[in-house]
């Protein structure tokens, strides 16, 4: 932080701050990242990639949840060729509003070409919430794609494709 | 044999131009060099001379289709070339359990270059699996920085994952950073040095690489600076970082 102060109590510093201050700190707060990190250790792993799969995450858990556009809640959902980090969060919202409309909620897998292990989490977790909801998620026309991806992961049978 | 990636998330730093003119210094000193493109756009081919990539690269390499010894292109004395390949792109897309996709180049790297001083990784502008596969793969990482506020935003960011991986993977890298388009009369270029000096002490390499003209004209030419104007300031400040690299000659500054 000094180096931080420095900057900022010089006036001829063309430099407003420093981003490398909290290196100074001895702190594991680290700045955000998008990276996906390769680990055995999965806690860590969803940490750190920003993808918290833990039971409190389910969805009605969300501190705030931002507008939706009402037709986001139809259903069957119509998941997208390409699946991942970037689209988790709209596709999150998407569903949340879906789960609270709807007692049966279709999703439609049929064109997925790519899926990645933050939008399995993001299913998984939904079809466990709907459960505790006593509702019931079906994926429709699953792609090959999509079911091998699950295969792999071991998500075939809690996903139910 | 050392592996060193060559990262910053950051754009426009001159990861690409470090690689290509660090690893031909490199080896022009005598060092054996193996310099992969793990960047898909495939611009440290086009700056060594290879303009058509129609065979596969790392990419098949990563896929375990092809050894990496296969995949080799001599491109130089002491200097070999693994393209990225038309298929890298989709590396990121892989699906599957992640920490397996981690260790793709990794294991590539296993066998074939056991006769190598140095393999660098030119790693591509992003934080996606690509970058997960160098940092899984190198022990080193070098780090071109530009002299100006938002590359220290950059760095912030990138020393944030590398901080992460340290952790997850209980390791520790050298890290080297590398002054690169530096403008040196430029006031904002020093103080964003002193940053670096501050936090970074005895890290960052002595020789500074200045902006020039000449270093953005040689890659369309497929020569290093090394080749197009060998008696140019820019030919000198890379023979010197490479110097600096293999003795570990670095800035001091304040902390």
């Amino acid at each position: 932080m000094a180096e931080n102060d420095d900057i900022e109590s010089n006036k001829n510093s063309l430099i407003g701050y420093d981003p490398l201050a909290w290196m100074d700190e001895a702190s594991e707060d680290y700045p955000p990242t998008n990276a996906i990190l390769p680990d055995d250790d999965i806690a860590e792993l969803q940490r750190a990639i920003g993808v918290n799969n833990d039971d409190d995450s389910s969805w009605e858990n969300e501190a705030s949840q931002p507008e939706i556009a009402d037709d986001d809640s139809d259903s069957p959902v119509h998941l997208s060729a390409t699946l991942n980090i970037q689209h988790v969060v709209a596709l999150h919202e998407r569903l949340k509003k879906v789960l609270t409309a709807h007692d049966l909620i279709e999703i439609n897998a049929s064109d997925v070409a790519s899926i990645d292990t933050a939008t399995f989490q993001l299913l998984v977790a939904l079809k466990k919430d709907a459960v505790k909801l006593q509702k019931i998620v079906i994926f429709n026309s699953p792609s090959p794609r999509f079911i091998e991806s699950a295969k792999l992961l071991g998500l075939l049978e809690i996903l139910d494709v | 044999m050392r592996v060193v990636a060559i990262i910053n998330q950051k754009g426009g730093v001159g990861k690409t131009t470090t690689s290509a003119n660090l690893c031909h210094a490199i080896a022009e000193s005598g060092k054996k060099v193996t310099v992969i493109d793990l960047d898909p756009q495939g611009h440290l081919a086009v700056s060594l001379g290879i303009r058509l990539q129609q065979h596969g690269g790392i990419d098949e390499a990563m896929r375990g289709e092809k050894t990496i010894q296969e995949q080799i292109i001599q491109v130089r004395h002491n200097l070999q070339l693994i393209t990225s390949g038309s298929r890298l792109q989709e590396i990121e897309q892989l699906t599957g359990n992640v920490s397996h996709r981690g260790d793709l180049l990794k294991n590539a790297l296993q066998t074939g270059l056991d006769d190598q001083d140095f393999i660098f990784i030119d790693c591509p502008p992003s934080s996606g699996l690509l970058v997960v596969n160098a940092l899984f793969a190198c022990d080193e990482i070098l780090i071109p920085m530009t002299s100006d506020f938002l590359a220290l935003q950059g760095l912030s960011h990138l020393m944030g994952t590398v901080k992460r991986f340290e952790k997850v993977l209980k390791k520790h890298y050298t890290l080297w950073l590398v002054i690169s388009r530096y403008t040196p009369n430029r006031k904002i270029s020093k103080q964003v040095l002193n940053i670096l000096l501050s936090h970074f002490p005895e890290r960052v390499l002595a020789t500074a690489i200045k902006e020039t003209t000449l270093l953005a004209e040689c890659p369309s030419f497929g020569k290093t600076i090394l080749e197009y104007s060998p008696e140019s300031r820019s030919a000198k400040d890379f023979r010197k970082l490479a110097n600096d690299f293999l003795e570990g000659k670095v800035m001091y500054g304040r902390k």
